[in-house]
């Protein structure tokens, strides 16, 4: 199969239409409280501004936001499933976003939607597995004991140490 | 994409792009505030955080098995005369490349007019993808370098990066010669009879020569309206210039043309082709239509025509170094195969062989005007050298005595010297 350059190209926009949509997810999601709300829509408009003005560090901060959103709202009790989807938007969010930018940055003028949706699709479902890999054992009908969920907690922040390491 | 293009630097490996940079503190702050708050939807955020840390530790970036090729286009005679230049990469490997950024080497002294030299896409096995780009024209010779190209896993943490050979043209040659006068040109029957050698003049230098009746198909802007208004007659007018203003620059670079008296010393197919170089702006600048042939390996046809482009592209083939062998060689038989209607034949050979003489003694016997410039080859340190010098004199005076203008080229010698020397009848 031969392909040849499209044109118009439309650099980028497919990758920042979706990293929006994410980050609107991430406070619909969990925007249960003012604070939720409130960090979760500063995100969203961060990650906008960033977009808008190709500033990285707009759309990072702004992922801090939805994320910190995120957190508030597992806080205040909104149930696993909801808070998991919304940390999973905030991550796709944040990775389209970025490559939104990089992509008009560097390669302006030249048709990459092929790439775009094949990122945007990948990391959704990458992130979306993982997410899937978390909430699952949730519903086996199994005992909790304390005992068990310090043994996950340690291991977690043991395996995020590691790997945090270079 | 347009201007110069960035020098790229693209050093091979497999690297971290750093994109999920954080993501670890962020599970551990999950971690943290789900064990204070006891909320365990906190730490299922935190697992998940860690588990992309995880895949972003493990994934490999794709590998780059790339094939690629370059094509170089010569600007069309109508265009405007950029020089357009096409990539194909092919995916000869069986895994597709989810993420692909490339950049062709575009050579820093050139700058892309339009289109863009590079291209980011997925690429599946098999797949082939084309990026075309055009640079503007510039003199001197430019390099066109290797592609770098960037390949990262689906999520774009992770990347290897290589530099990619590409098949095809490596080189550009553009060069801008300076305007030597072509040496006139005279119709063999003038010649014959003794008659003063008469250019042809150029369309915007003519001399007015008559009128003649009006024939369906002549210009418009030639018609005598002056004389339609006063009698009614339809006469068009004549200029010097309608006689002949086609000028075909014919290179011998045969192989056996490609001799030096010494090693040191450019070959007779280099001396023609700057020579030439100098002779098609000399033409083109009075205003002739010009032609090229290029005899010898890798031949070279360029129809009569007029205009910058045209100009531009028989620059770039006068500059090009022809291959010393080719499988596909022309010599002087496809040139007359080739020429139609009224040329005028500005041969440059170092008549090292007999079929340039003879082929020059036969076209001016039929009709077509040859001027040979000869740029001398011989040297006298051997016999064999010696003899090749008698014969090619040999050859030279047989063809002034058939009416052909030969103009002797001796090594070291400024070309405008020879010419004069032809313009003397010397």
């Amino acid at each position: 199969m031969t392909r040849w350059p499209a044109t118009p190209a439309s650099t980028g926009w497919l990758a920042g239409g979706s990293a929006l949509l994410a980050a609107l997810a991430a406070p619909i999601l969990t925007g249960t409280g003012a604070g939720s709300t409130l960090a979760g829509v500063a995100g969203l408009l961060l990650v906008g501004v960033g977009l808008a003005r190709r500033r990285a560090g707009a759309v990072s901060l702004g992922a801090s936001g939805l994320f910190a959103g995120t957190l508030l709202g597992g806080v205040s009790g909104v149930g696993a499933p909801s808070v998991v989807t919304a940390a999973a938007a905030t991550v796709v969010a944040w990775t389209a976003g970025r490559t939104s930018i990089q992509l008009r940055n560097e390669f302006g003028g030249v048709v990459t939607v092929r790439l775009e949706a094949v990122h945007v699709a990948g990391t959704t479902v990458l992130v979306g597995g993982a997410g899937a890999l978390v909430l699952l054992p949730g519903l086996a009908p199994i005992q909790r004991s304390p005992l068990g969920l310090v043994l996950v907690v340690v291991g977690g922040v043991a395996v995020a140490a590691a790997l945090a390491v270079e | 994409m347009t201007g110069t293009p960035a020098p790229i630097e693209v050093e091979s490996g497999v690297e971290g792009t750093d994109r999920w940079r954080g993501l670890g503190a962020a599970a551990i702050l999950a971690v943290a505030l789900g064990l204070v708050t006891r909320r365990p939807a906190l730490l299922l955020v935190a697992g998940m955080g860690l588990a992309l840390v995880a895949y972003a530790r493990v994934v490999a970036p794709p590998e780059l098995p790339l094939s690629l090729s370059r094509t170089v286009q010569r600007p069309a005679d109508d265009g405007d005369g950029r020089i357009g230049v096409e990539v194909a990469v092919e995916h000869t490997g069986t895994r597709t490349i989810p993420d692909l950024r490339l950049v062709d080497g575009v050579p820093s002294s050139l700058s892309v007019a339009s289109g863009s030299p590079a291209l980011a896409t997925s690429l599946r096995p098999g797949e082939t993808v084309h990026l075309s780009y055009a640079v503007e024209p510039r003199e001197g010779s430019h390099e066109f370098g290797d592609a770098a190209a960037v390949a990262r896993d689906v999520a774009g943490v992770v990347e290897r990066r290589a530099v990619l050979a590409v098949d095809g043209r490596e080189a550009l040659a553009v060069s801008e010669a300076s305007a030597i006068d072509p040496p006139a040109v005279r119709p063999p029957a003038a010649r014959f009879a003794g008659g003063a050698a008469t250019a042809p003049r150029a369309e915007g230098g003519v001399a007015f020569h008559g009128t003649r009746e009006y024939r369906p198909g002549d210009d418009v802007g030639r018609i005598d309206w002056d004389r339609y208004a006063r009698s009614r007659d339809l006469r068009t007018v004549e200029y010097d210039a309608d006689r002949g203003t086609t000028i075909v620059i014919v290179v011998d670079a045969r192989t056996p043309a490609a001799c030096a008296p010494s090693p040191e010393d450019p070959t007779a197919v280099e001396r023609s082709l700057t020579a030439a170089a100098s002779l098609a702006a000399g033409v083109s600048t009075a205003g002739h239509r010009l032609g090229l042939v290029r005899l010898g390996p890798d031949p070279q046809w360029i129809a009569p025509s007029r205009g910058r482009a045209h100009e531009r592209r028989v620059r770039e083939t006068l500059a090009e170094r022809p291959p010393f062998d080719g499988e596909h060689s022309a010599g002087f038989d496809w040139l007359t195969e080739r020429l139609g209607g009224r040329v005028d034949l500005l041969v440059l050979s170092p008549l090292i062989d007999e079929p340039p003489a003879r082929s020059a003694t036969r076209l001016q016997a039929t009709g077509t005007p040859v001027t040979l410039l000869s740029p001398d080859p011989t040297a006298e340190g051997t016999p064999g050298q010696r003899l090749a010098r008698i014969e090619r004199e040999q050859r030279i005076r047989s063809l002034r005595t058939a009416g052909v203008a030969v103009a002797d080229w001796p090594p070291a010698t400024a070309i405008e010297r020879a010419l004069r020397r032809l313009e003397g009848g010397r």
